[in-house]
């Protein structure tokens, strides 16, 4: 983690940031050096980043929509049982399980998230898009079976036992 | 037959299964290269597998699953055996489940674009089908001729399409499993979350065996537009493709090769319809050995601004495709880009060259292995700002070794991954002591390199693989990669899975527990 409370690294288009700072705060540092997150940020720009992932990251693309891209390159969070995880910054990984996925939209109930990489924007810089034909739902809610693995999870994590 | 194979047998006759010997052996190992060399030594794998089990179902499979859970026998889920870490390392207690009689074509939904298909389907023949229906994946492994969905899911991998379609994980739309209890979960994308998809893709069968996925399709393009470029080194190659990316262009194709391999690719091209008896151009195998021995000074005559004159510089392999003017408009800001920062252009024939021997270059390790070397791939990949320290301190802690070269092929708008290609031969000198003949000496180069190769990538701020999973050739890292905190938190999804641990043990972490047995990946004595 960065001593910063917002860390530009402008080479790779990435913000270390954490997670107590506002979207609206984040945006504005990034908005001075000519950058943006790229979010649709409306009502969210309150929130604090930390926050915002944990509830789904409201206003960000579907990954589908640019599959070279992402939203969260990497993150230091807080497991259910007080220990750390970091996940080092990368563009992808063929390293195991996504473990970024247990703090987006989890609410917190899996890992709280202290400090993230996120990806952004040169503001007048194009954006691709291939975005999947209509009709999918891209949100569905989560079925019962998913929500007890979630809840199968957030108990082995709570367990803490060693690795 | 083994006790729990029998067993296994009798539960269910219907399946088809095997215990046969010749079966046995064929299973025993996956293409990790160091497998290679005790084959060569003539060795065939000591732990084989108590036999092969090919479910054609999902019930068949979860039932399988099922038995292995209550008799408490370990499991190893099978697509084509392409993987190259020792994903697949069976032990004799082991039952395979191989997935390639799974392998229908659930639904098409050529308006939504999205196909449902089983995991043990092969990948040249899903892209051939889609491709007579106007659809292509956009997933275009190397491996596609002998590797599967489910393989593919199960590595994290990557095809050369990467830099437009994305790697397999931005494809998978749902995904049907069956856990460590046997039963069948169903798992769906959620944009806002949770979305429980990223945590069975890239777990290499320990979660999990994926038995159907529900994949995102593209319309198979029509139109390419094609073009090379020349750079002073592979850094202003790089920083080029960096500013094409971060531009918004997705090229299909963006490949740079280091000078060393650029000149392969500039020849292979020419040759290689004629080459693949050859291990390196021109070579004979005794002369190759005693160069290899050298390996620090070949690599630093090559590396330097001496070896980029001498070999002509980088060389970056540029394809877009899409519909009507789509490529060539793209293409046509791409070097605008490209000659603002060094970039010559050499014209349309490297990458038209490339495509058409897009597959070839993979299935060149044979001719390295007969000339009594070794060769191996590492990918590595890192944020922009950190990659000049990976690819110096990956290719210097493999250059002590082995000889290097590498290429980029998979960017994205935040990083790159490196892919270092490498050849070795025996070692000498300190350490020897003890082990005899020429293979096992090549085992000690080969363990050498990439244990200092893989603490090369972490200290630099690198990821230990971009695309070929862990395996159990780096398991043992893993805790270096992911710190204390991330191994606990796979073993906790271990547990919740799989709590009786019977899927794939001892891969992509180390084993904990002697139960159930597991043999050492890196056996020393293997005979037939
Ligand atoms: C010549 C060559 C070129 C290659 N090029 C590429 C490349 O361009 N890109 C790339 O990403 N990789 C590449 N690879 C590596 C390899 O092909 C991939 O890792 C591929 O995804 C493995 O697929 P497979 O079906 O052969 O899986 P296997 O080798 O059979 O299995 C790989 C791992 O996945 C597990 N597994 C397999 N199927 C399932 C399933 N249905 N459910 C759960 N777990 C499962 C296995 O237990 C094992 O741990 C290459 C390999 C070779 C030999």
């Amino acid at each position: 983690m960065s001593d910063l409370a917002i860390a530009i690294d402008e080479p790779s288009l990435l913000v270390g940031v954490v997670g107590t700072t506002t979207l609206s705060a984040l945006e504005a540092a990034l908005k001075a050096r000519g950058l943006t997150l790229g979010v649709a940020l409306e009502r969210a720009s309150t929130k604090t980043v930390a926050d915002w992932l944990a509830s789904g990251a409201v206003g960000s693309a579907s990954v589908f929509a640019d599959p070279a891209d992402h939203l969260v390159a990497g993150l230091e969070a807080t497991l259910p049982d007080g220990s750390k995880l970091v996940v080092r910054p990368s563009p992808r990984r063929s390293v195991g399980p996504d473990l970024i996925a247990l703090a987006l939209g989890t609410c917190g109930r899996l890992a709280n998230v202290d400090y993230a990489w996120l990806r952004i924007h040169v503001k007048s810089a194009a954006r691709p898009a291939f975005p999947l034909p209509g009709g999918r739902d891209l949100d569905p809610p989560l079925t019962e079976q998913e929500n007890r693995l979630v809840e199968l999870f957030a108990s082995e994590l709570r367990s803490g036992r060693p690795s | 037959m083994s006790e729990p194979f029998e067993s296994l047998a009798r539960a269910f006759p219907e399946v088809r299964l095997s215990a046969d010997a010749a079966d046995r052996v064929a299973y025993a190992r996956d293409l990790w290269p160091r497998h290679h060399l005790a084959v060569r030594a003539g060795n065939v794998a000591q732990h084989r597998p108590a036999g092969i089990v090919w479910p054609t179902s999902t019930e068949e499979v979860a039932r399988i699953v099922r038995w292995a859970h209550d008799t408490e026998t370990p499991v190893v889920p099978f697509g084509a055996g392409s993987g190259v870490c020792a994903g697949v390392l069976p032990h004799e207690r082991i039952v395979v489940i191989d997935l390639k009689r799974l392998s229908r074509w659930r639904s098409l939904d050529t308006e939504g674009r999205t196909l449902d298909v089983e995991a043990g389907h092969m990948g040249m023949p899903l892209e051939e089908n889609l491709n007579r229906r106007g659809l292509t994946l956009g997933h275009f492994p190397s491996s596609i001729l002998c590797s599967t969905v489910g393989g593919w899911i199960a590595a994290r991998s990557a095809g050369q399409c990467s830099g437009k379609y994305g790697k397999i994980e931005d494809m998978v739309l749902a995904l049907e499993c069956v856990t460590g209890t046997g039963e069948v979960v169903h798992l769906h994308h959620r944009t806002s979350g949770p979305n429980l998809i990223p945590l069975v893709i890239g777990s290499e069968g320990t979660l999990a065996v994926v038995t159907c996925a529900t994949l995102r399709l593209h319309p198979n393009p029509t139109v390419r537009a094609f073009a090379g470029f020349s750079f002073p080194s592979t850094e202003h190659g790089w920083d080029a493709m960096r500013a094409m990316f971060q531009a918004g262009l997705r090229p299909a194709i963006s490949r740079l090769y280091d000078p060393f391999d650029a000149m392969l690719a500039r020849r292979g091209s020419v040759e290689k319809d004629r080459a693949d008896s050859a291990a390196a151009p021109g070579l004979g195998a005794t002369a190759l050995r005693s160069l290899l021995r050298r390996p620090g000074t070949i690599n630093e005559l090559l590396e330097g601004a001496f070896g980029s004159k001498v070999l002509g510089g980088s060389l970056l392999v540029l394809i877009f495709e899409g519909f009507d003017d789509g490529p060539s408009r793209d293409m046509e800001q791409a070097k605008a880009i490209l000659s603002r920062m060094r970039g010559t252009y050499a014209g349309e024939g490297p990458a038209r060259q490339w495509l058409q021997h897009r597959y070839s270059a993979s299935y060149r390790q044979a001719p390295v292995f007969a000339a009594g070397l070794f060769s191996d791939t590492m990918e590595v990949a890192a944020p922009w700002s950190k990659l000049r320290g990976l690819y110096d301190g990956v290719r210097r802690a493999l250059g002590e070794h082995v000889f290097v070269m590498a290429h980029l092929s998979h960017a994205y708008p935040d990083g790159c991954c490196i892919y270092f290609s490498f050849a070795g031969t025996a070692a000498k000198g300190d350490g020897i002591a003890g082990l005899e003949g020429w293979d096992a000496r090549c085992e000690l180069t080969y363990d050498r390199a990439w244990k200092a190769a893989m603490a090369a990538a972490v200290d630099a701020g690198g990821t230990l693989a971009h695309h070929h999973g862990v395996g159990r050739s780096k398991a043992p890292r893993m805790a270096d990669e992911l710190g204390t905190g991330g191994v606990s938190t796979v073993r906790a999804l271990m547990r919740a899975f799989d709590p009786k641990g019977i899927l794939n043990p001892g891969n992509l972490l180390p084993r904990t527990s002697s139960k159930p047995t597991l043999n050492d990946a890196h056996p020393r004595t293997v005979r037939a």
